[in-house]
């Protein structure tokens, strides 16, 4: 094995070495944070949350790794989700304040280019509208890149319980925005 | 339903817009977290992840090998020599490299109920224990894994 190369841990779902330089951390990071902040924005119902989630998240998954390993992103995915739901617990109470307060302040999720800004609006909009469990699932699934048996980790359910999810996401995404996307 | 085509073209159209990149706010916030808890060395194993092991072999020593000893003087004084030689033993494997590993595999909450009704959070994390031998000598390398479970009780919070 080359010395500076890192390698891929199989066993552990996609835990990867970084390098000595920590170029493998920050290959990892660039690639990870937007869509980890994604499903962060969603889970959440601010943009502080959001941050904070994907924070904790990573710093408590990587601290499980051994030798500077890059965690499996279905793993992350799963901390976020469920700190989310112990912030929500602690947050019960000013739920419906922070609720009226988000649509003023609510970040972008995508980031488009000049000619799709409108249908990247569009596209946050409608998965804003979707059920929460559908929502979950294709954003895992197209922007996160998992596999249904990631996603049945990440989210606690059966693989084909997310797979079913995606098929009716897709289908209640694309007769929404059906002019915009086709 | 879409057909497969179809579904196949429109997740296309989905991905090619990306999600919104982090702020540089939040990135600065993350590395400057990761320098400040350096990676778990694979050698630096905790000392209660270890002992309990130690401890076990140590005790299963010191009863067995004096059994183990008596066992071997009865069937010396029994059983008659062999009238050729026996071949030459192998020479014993010698462990001259250990490596003691953690990953966490999950990480999820559950609620319980005390006796008394009281409501108790419980923070699951599941681990997994890799213990690497190395015998550079002989080429040998023993892997031995090890599924743990870590359970710790928190108060769940009333309001």
């Amino acid at each position: 094995m080359d010395g500076d190369a890192y390698t891929v841990n199989r066993v552990n779902g996609g835990s990867q070495y970084e390098t000595s330089d920590g170029s493998g951390w920050e290959e990892w990071l660039a690639r990870q944070a937007p869509r980890l902040l994604l499903f962060a924005r969603q889970q959440s119902r601010c943009e502080a949350d959001a941050r904070e989630l994907v924070q904790d998240a990573i710093v408590e998954a990587w601290r499980g790794q051994v030798n500077g390993a890059t965690p499996a992103p279905a793993l992350v995915f799963r901390l976020i989700r469920c700190r989310a739901i112990d912030l929500a617990r602690r947050n019960d109470r000013r739920q419906s304040r922070e609720e009226q307060a988000q649509p003023a302040g609510a970040p972008e999720w995508f980031a488009p280019v000049i000619e799709d800004r409108e249908r990247a609006r569009l596209l946050q909009a409608a998965l804003a509208r979707l059920p929460a469990a559908q929502r979950d699932v294709v954003t895992l699934k197209i922007w996160g890149d998992l596999t249904f048996a990631e996603i049945a980790t990440a989210l606690d359910i059966p693989a084909n319980t997310a797979a079913s999810r995606y098929r009716y996401a897709l289908e209640a995404l694309r007769n929404l925005r059906k002019e915009e996307f086709v | 339903m879409m057909q497969e085509q179809d579904q196949d073209r429109f997740e296309a159209t989905l991905r090619q817009i990306s999600p919104a990149a982090p702020p540089p706010e939040l990135l600065a916030r993350l590395r400057a977290a990761r320098a400040a808890h350096p990676p778990t060395p694979v050698a630096s194993a905790p000392a209660t992840s270890v002992w309990p092991q130690f401890r076990l072999l140590w005790r299963a020593l010191t009863v067995g090998a004096p059994a183990a000893a008596l066992l071997l003087l009865l069937w010396l004084a029994w059983v008659p020599a062999p009238s050729i030689e026996n071949p030459p033993l192998a020479a014993k494997p010698a462990a001259d490299a250990v490596q003691v590993g953690h990953s966490l595999v999950a990480s999820f909450d559950t609620i319980a109920q005390l006796p008394g009704g009281a409501p108790v959070r419980l923070r699951c994390r599941e681990w997994q224990d890799d213990i690497v031998i190395h015998d550079h000598v002989h080429g040998v390398e023993v892997t031995q894994t090890t599924p743990r479970v870590e359970v710790i009780p928190i108060r769940f919070e009333t309001y």
